[in-house]
């Protein structure tokens, strides 16, 4: 199947590489404000799953005038002009006087299609009726797009002219146009040239289910966040009450970094998962509780008293197992039951010893000052406030804005109002799980409909 | 710190809780049933036991459950004791990373080496220390029923002579009970390679494999998750380098008498607005892309100063810098904005933007400087 190819150009400046930054889903493309930033013509291939494309990032128009003279003095037939062109993109001289001209009309003349950009914002000139004819003479099927970078003030005038030259206009702003925007605009496209339709049409399809998927591993990024975050806590081993006092602060600010760079680790691979790779965020700190410092008795091994008891109830069963399996079972595996229960008991009953007792000098119990994990009931739906508000700005965001992004906490009533009664029970139910330390299944297929 | 989420903690280092019950039933089983009678005698069955049945059934089972998503195996069994799992945090990183299953299954693999190692070790030390007299008991079944069975599995080490099931040594070590009485005495040890072929092929190296399939399956599984693939992708990102400064050096006062190219077209009221020149019939001249072939000449042979009238939006073309290397003065860039289709048209101050962008071209060029007059200077300079 035969791939489009399409030459963006225009007079410097006036967003060609942003469009192209937008259709190719790339924001390491180029983009400045100032004109020349692009000063050869370069490909971007688009690539989806069962299609694609290609864009040809050009250099603007630099003598129009000068080239347009060189095209009329070679004057011939209206069916000749397209060699013309072709003529002047291989002429020696041509390469050496006009370079930029050569290397926007190079994909033309090899078959792609042109993109005409404009910038709607700013009146017509006549000086651009050069560069149009340029294009007319190429013979090669084309759309004019106005770019209204700044405002819509002269998109009338502007549409007036470009329909002179061109059977399709369109206005398409690459810094604010949706998804939508640009899938209208890539169908758009598929009129250009019928050869070109099903391969166009295919590409629109496979974004759409991108886009699905996209949406399904934002909710797995979310689901990961919000079970770490709500899980984390900090340790350490200390001596006496008094020590855990003294590192608390310590923990506090341990247990906050770790937070925060958790969630900035999540919003980096948001980012890159909507193909963001430059962009620059500022986020407003986790408001989190005072309230999360403990410090608890620890035994050998750093075990817990429950977990000693059942260690020891674990050794006691299998010291009775090996009794009665030296009877050969005429015990009735008494030794097993009687064995876990003694353990069980004697770990329990010793355990506040052990936390003063020492082996070798070395102490077989101490105390553990802990920092987290939260157990704010409110917590997690923090973490989804913040979390959908990014999503939002960044599904939303185009490959050409170089800004950059702050994230703020939302209120998250609409969205889960919005959800059947069901679901918001689900969502509640799993929340309450993760604030109690204990595993959701499917977490991410709950949050789902939240994006 | 480890700020990583998951994607550190999925590894393949070896569960030890899991390895050391593994070793310790394999220990005692084959210390257990080695360990014989008053007479050094073993049941060949009783090995055939532990060194097949166990461990094909435990493969079977083990991987059935892995197919079939239940993930049935003794490193997920211990899992389930919160209490005595230290690491549960890793358990749970892993089932965030939906691998949990694939990593229990790999730990029961690798238990199950400990199991077959162990026994392994177990088995040739006490063939060193120790007598151990190889028998076999059956009530209803002969050496003909079994040597088929036994001749069948030694197939897959077909090429070792030595280990492959013998007619004669089976009828020699047959032993009953009530008769007490031993045939061929001296050649009941004669099984020990076959059993060490059993341990080696069904419960090593099939373990083994599974092993190795488990290991690449879950590297496969981590390298395919969502975050593994976008962390690769930010490090592999290309970051944009930052743009230079550009030096303003704008001239904003010069004479009322120089000479007015009108590159841009500018409409003669909007020169008048400005009122900055004097603006006779003879000093405004065009150059630009609207100028006829014979005004472009007259432009040409002047020598003297001149100031260039551009669109201050329009980023400078090859075109004009084409024209300003034979000649010198100055570049005005203005703007200008129309409130509607009727209202007049306004001379603005300049954008900050607009005006570096000049700055920038004409310090290409030594002969020109940018001209703005200070009441069209953008804001921010101004």
């Amino acid at each position: 199947m035969k791939r489009a190819v399409f030459a963006v150009v225009g007079h410097p400046n006036k967003g060609k590489s942003s469009i192209v930054a937008t259709l190719a889903r790339n924001d390491s493309i180029e983009i400045s404000q100032r004109s020349g930033t692009t000063d050869k013509a370069f490909a971007v291939k688009v690539e989806t799953a069962n299609s694609g494309y290609q864009l040809v990032d050009t250099p603007g128009f630099q003598r129009p005038t000068k080239v347009l003279k060189w095209l009329t003095d070679h004057q011939v037939s209206a069916d000749k002009r397209a060699a013309v062109v072709a003529k002047f993109i291989h002429d020696p001289d041509c390469n050496q006087k006009f370079p930029d001209e050569v290397k926007l009309l190079t994909p033309i003349v090899n078959g792609a299609a042109i993109l005409y950009v404009v910038d709607g914002s700013r009146p017509f000139g006549a000086e651009y009726e050069s560069e149009m004819e340029i294009l007319r003479w190429t013979g090669q099927p084309s759309m004019a797009l106005i770019n209204p970078i700044e405002s819509e003030t002269h998109v009338g005038d502007w549409q007036n002219a470009l329909s002179q030259y061109f059977k399709t206009v369109r206005i398409f702003n690459p810094m604010k146009a949706d998804f939508e925007k640009q899938i209208e605009l890539l169908q758009a496209f598929s009129h250009l040239n019928p050869d070109w339709a099903v391969t166009l049409n295919q590409v629109t399809a496979d974004l759409r289910q991108f886009r699905e998927l996209q949406k399904k591993n934002a909710a797995l990024l979310l689901a990961r966040l919000l079970d770490d975050l709500c899980s984390y806590r900090t340790s350490q081993k200390v001596l006496n009450q008094s020590q855990a006092d003294v590192i608390q602060p310590v923990l506090a600010k341990q247990y906050a970094h770790w937070m925060r760079e958790r969630e900035v680790q999540t919003v980096k691979e948001l980012f890159a998962l909507f193909e963001h790779f430059q962009t620059q965020v500022t986020i407003e700190e986790l408001d989190l509780p005072p309230d999360l410092f403990e410090c608890e008795h620890w035994y050998m091994w750093g075990l817990t008293k429950q977990q000693l008891a059942t260690a020891g109830a674990i050794a006691g069963a299998v010291a009775g197992a090996t009794a009665d399996m030296m009877v050969a079972g005429h015990s009735f595996m008494l030794g097993a039951l009687g064995g876990g229960i003694i353990g069980f008991g004697s770990a329990w009953m010793s355990a506040d010893k052990l936390v003063t007792t020492k082996l070798k000098g070395l102490p077989l119990g101490g105390y553990e000052a802990i920092y987290g994990p939260i157990k704010n009931k409110n917590f997690p739906y923090v973490v989804l406030g913040r979390f959908i508000y990014l999503y939002q700005q960044i599904c939303q965001r185009n490959h050409a804005l170089r800004g950059n992004m702050e994230i703020q906490s939302k209120r998250l009533h609409e969205q889960i109002s919005a959800l059947e009664s069901g679901d918001q029970k689900a969502l509640h139910l799993a929340c309450s799980r993760l604030i109690k330390q204990k595993n959701v299944d499917e977490l991410s297929s709950l949050l789902l409909p939240l994006l | 710190m480890n700020f990583n989420s998951s994607l550190q903690t999925a590894n393949l280092s070896a569960y030890w809780p899991a390895i050391l019950i593994s070793s310790a039933l394999g220990f005692l089983l084959t210390w257990g049933l080695l360990s014989g009678d008053e007479q050094g005698r073993v049941n060949l069955f009783y090995l055939l036991f532990i060194y097949l049945i166990l461990p094909l059934s435990s493969l079977l089972i083990s991987v059935s459950s892995m197919l079939t998503g239940k993930g049935i195996n003794l490193v997920r069994l211990i899992a389930k004791f919160p209490s005595i799992i230290q690491n549960n945090q890793s358990i749970r990183k892993l089932r965030q990373l939906g691998i949990d299953k694939h990593w229990c299954f790999y730990q029961s693999q690798l238990s199950a080496m400990a199991f077959s190692l162990v026994s392994l070790i177990v088995f040739f030390v006490l063939l060193l220390v120790t007598d151990i007299n190889f028998v076999w008991r059956s009530t209803i079944l002969s050496t003909d029923d079994i040597f088929p069975f036994l001749n069948f599995i030694a197939l897959p080490w077909s090429f070792w002579e030595q280990a492959q099931p013998n007619i004669d040594l089976l009828n020699a070590t047959q032993d009953t009970r009530l008769l007490g009485q031993q045939k061929l005495l001296g050649h009941h040890a004669d099984w020990w390679q076959f059993i060490l072929a059993v341990q080696i092929f069904y419960s090593l190296a099939a373990r083994s494999f599974l092993l190795l399939i488990t290991a690449y399956l879950f590297q496969k599984y981590l390298k395919s998750d969502v975050e593994t693939k976008l962390q690769s992708k930010i490090s592999q990102a290309p970051s944009r380098l930052a743009a230079e400064e550009t030096q303003l050096a704008v001239v904003n006062i010069i004479s009322p008498d120089i000479l007015i190219n009108n590159w841009a077209g500018v409409e003669q009221g909007l020169l008048d607005k400005l009122q900055l020149f004097r603006l006779r019939e003879d000093q405004v001249v065009s150059a630009g892309p609207h100028a006829s072939e014979a005004e472009r000449m007259v432009v040409e042979r002047w020598r003297g100063e001149q100031v260039v009238i551009v669109k201050s939006w329009e980023p400078p073309l090859a075109e004009l810098a084409d024209f300003l290397e034979n000649s010198h003065g100055y570049v005005f860039p203005i703007d200008w904005q129309t409130e509607s289709e009727a209202s007049e048209i306004k001379v603005v101050k300049l954008k900050e933007e607009h005006l570096l962008e000049w700055s920038r071209f004409i310090s290409q060029l030594p002969a020109w400087q940018v001209f703005v007059p200070l009441t069209l200077m953008p804001e921010k300079i101004s």
